[in-house]
């Protein structure tokens, strides 16, 4: 039976519909049913990458001062959230229950923000050697606030966060880390929420200023995802103006 | 039949076997939470990290220290309620006898939840590859000063909350503009506001697939 040219096109109309149904349109309605689920900035292999390595057995600094704080910093981190690894575990981490549990600008629980470019970065074991942490020197472009009045633009600060690779003395290394926390990269910009702890500070979060002037979250939770691309100059207005505005009011 | 009846039968055939096909092929089933309007609890991480694998049978062994029988049956029946939620992950858990913890800082076997008695309260998972992020084991730490309060439903809702973090949902809260106070999912933080429901509320079943 001859067919027509109508029912040709018919023919085809109806096949391009099908295979867009199941491959365009069906792709699409998958991403709508996870409203939350905004694509993160790095990947895994990258936020790896910025984790620092303690050595199972560090040498103490020679230098007497150095070794002091170096003690001091490894004592205050002696409370560990984290277990022993199993023989196959690469990877132990820890989840506090509500963790980031405040706005996209935690400005009420951080005593210190600053503009902050990221020098060096190391890791440690605790002083009694359950806990892994890192610390960040970093030089201070800009004081958005602080606690400490004597804290000058150009100073080099130390700024500490729990987790960090830790190499055993057989090469085999074992990450540890709390969930949805990201580690500052070394050379990158950041806006740091920070808490002071004796002559250092406390990482509560951040947000990396990109070399393409967008704004890249630290850490993984929905409210930092907001500001996740946003123009640089932008967020830090945005930024100035919250802490403008929770200054008290003078008469 | 004359032929241009028979070409008009065969494009109206075409025209409703691709309505058809279309309607089929977008048709899904929404578990729960095509009744409510949900805005879900978050993942802790983009999936699917920090979850157990598919079809994964967990063993649970609950901390001897809470001597009372009644106090780990509430935390098995809150954590036997995933067994029962048609989230398609297919993780089962099981066993739920007592264990006798001598180093609490020890890791469990492959595929073994503990769930101990001890500070600070969160989840500790163990992950064999780094970038895949998938349980091999994890323990539940739940603080020892702890007590089956909310008319003895609170372990029920640690047993569910707790274990609903293995599956690696996040906390539902105001601050990650999760719709934590309507009870709508049992990832939220308030454990008078449980969910009625037996698969720890809608809204968190529908993000485990």
């Amino acid at each position: 039976m001859p067919i027509n040219k109508s029912t040709y096109f018919v023919l085809i109309l109806v096949l391009i519909i099908t295979t867009l149904s199941v491959t365009v349109f069906k792709s699409e309605k998958s991403s709508g049913q996870r409203p939350l689920q905004v694509p993160t900035a790095r990947s895994v292999e990258d936020d790896l990458k910025r984790y620092p390595t303690a050595e199972y057995d560090e040498p103490e600094p020679s230098d007497t001062s150095k070794k002091l704080v170096s003690k001091q910093r490894q004592k205050r981190n002696n409370d560990s959230v984290f277990a022993k690894p199993g023989p196959r575990d690469e990877e132990v981490a820890f989840a506090p229950e509500a963790d980031f549990n405040f706005p996209a600008f935690p400005l009420n629980v951080s005593d210190t923000i600053v503009v902050a470019q990221v020098l060096n970065g190391s890791a440690h074991r605790s002083e009694n050697k359950a806990n892994v942490f890192s610390d960040f020197e970093v030089r201070v472009d800009e004081i958005l606030k602080a606690r400490n009045s004597a804290l000058a633009a150009g100073e080099i600060i130390t700024l500490e966060r729990v987790g960090g690779f830790l190499r055993y003395p057989s090469g085999r290394k074992v990450l540890f880390r709390l969930v949805g926390h990201g580690m500052p990269e070394v050379g990158a910009r950041y806006v740091f929420f920070l808490n002071t702890v004796d002559q250092d500070y406390r990482i509560v979060t951040g947000y990396e200023l990109s070399v393409t002037g967008v704004v890249i979250p630290l850490d993984n939770s929905a409210q930092f995802r907001s500001h996740q691309g946003e123009d640089e100059t932008n967020f830090l207005n945005a930024l100035r103006k919250a802490i403008k505005d929770t200054l008290p009011q003078q008469e | 039949m004359s032929h241009k009846q028979k070409q008009f039968a065969i494009q109206i055939g075409l025209i409703v076997f691709g309505v058809v096909f279309v309607a089929l092929t977008r048709f899904e089933q929404r578990a729960n939470c095509q009744a409510v309007n949900c805005v879900p609890p978050p993942f802790y991480e983009a999936p699917p990290q920090y979850s157990w694998l598919a079809n994964t049978i967990v063993t649970v062994k609950i901390d001897d220290t809470w001597t009372n029988s009644t106090d780990r049956d509430f935390f098995k029946e809150g954590i036997e309620k995933w067994n029962a939620a048609l989230n398609c992950s297919g993780v089962r858990f099981v066993d739920f006898s007592t264990q006798h913890f001598t180093d609490y800082n020890a890791a469990p076997p492959d595929n073994t939840m503990y769930w101990q008695r001890k500070s600070p309260l969160g989840v500790q998972y163990f992950v064999i590859n780094q970038i895949q992020r998938r349980l091999r084991a994890a323990i539940v730490p739940i603080i020892p000063g702890f007590t089956n309060d909310y008319n003895n439903s609170f372990f029920v809702y640690l047993g569910t909350h707790e274990t609903g973090h293995t599956l690696d949902l996040g906390d539902c809260l105001a601050s990650n503009n999760c719709q934590f106070s309507t009870g709508h999912s049992i990832m939220g933080d308030n454990p008078s506001l449980i969910p009625t429901s037996t698969v720890g509320g809608p809204c968190s079943v529908i993000m485990i697939r």
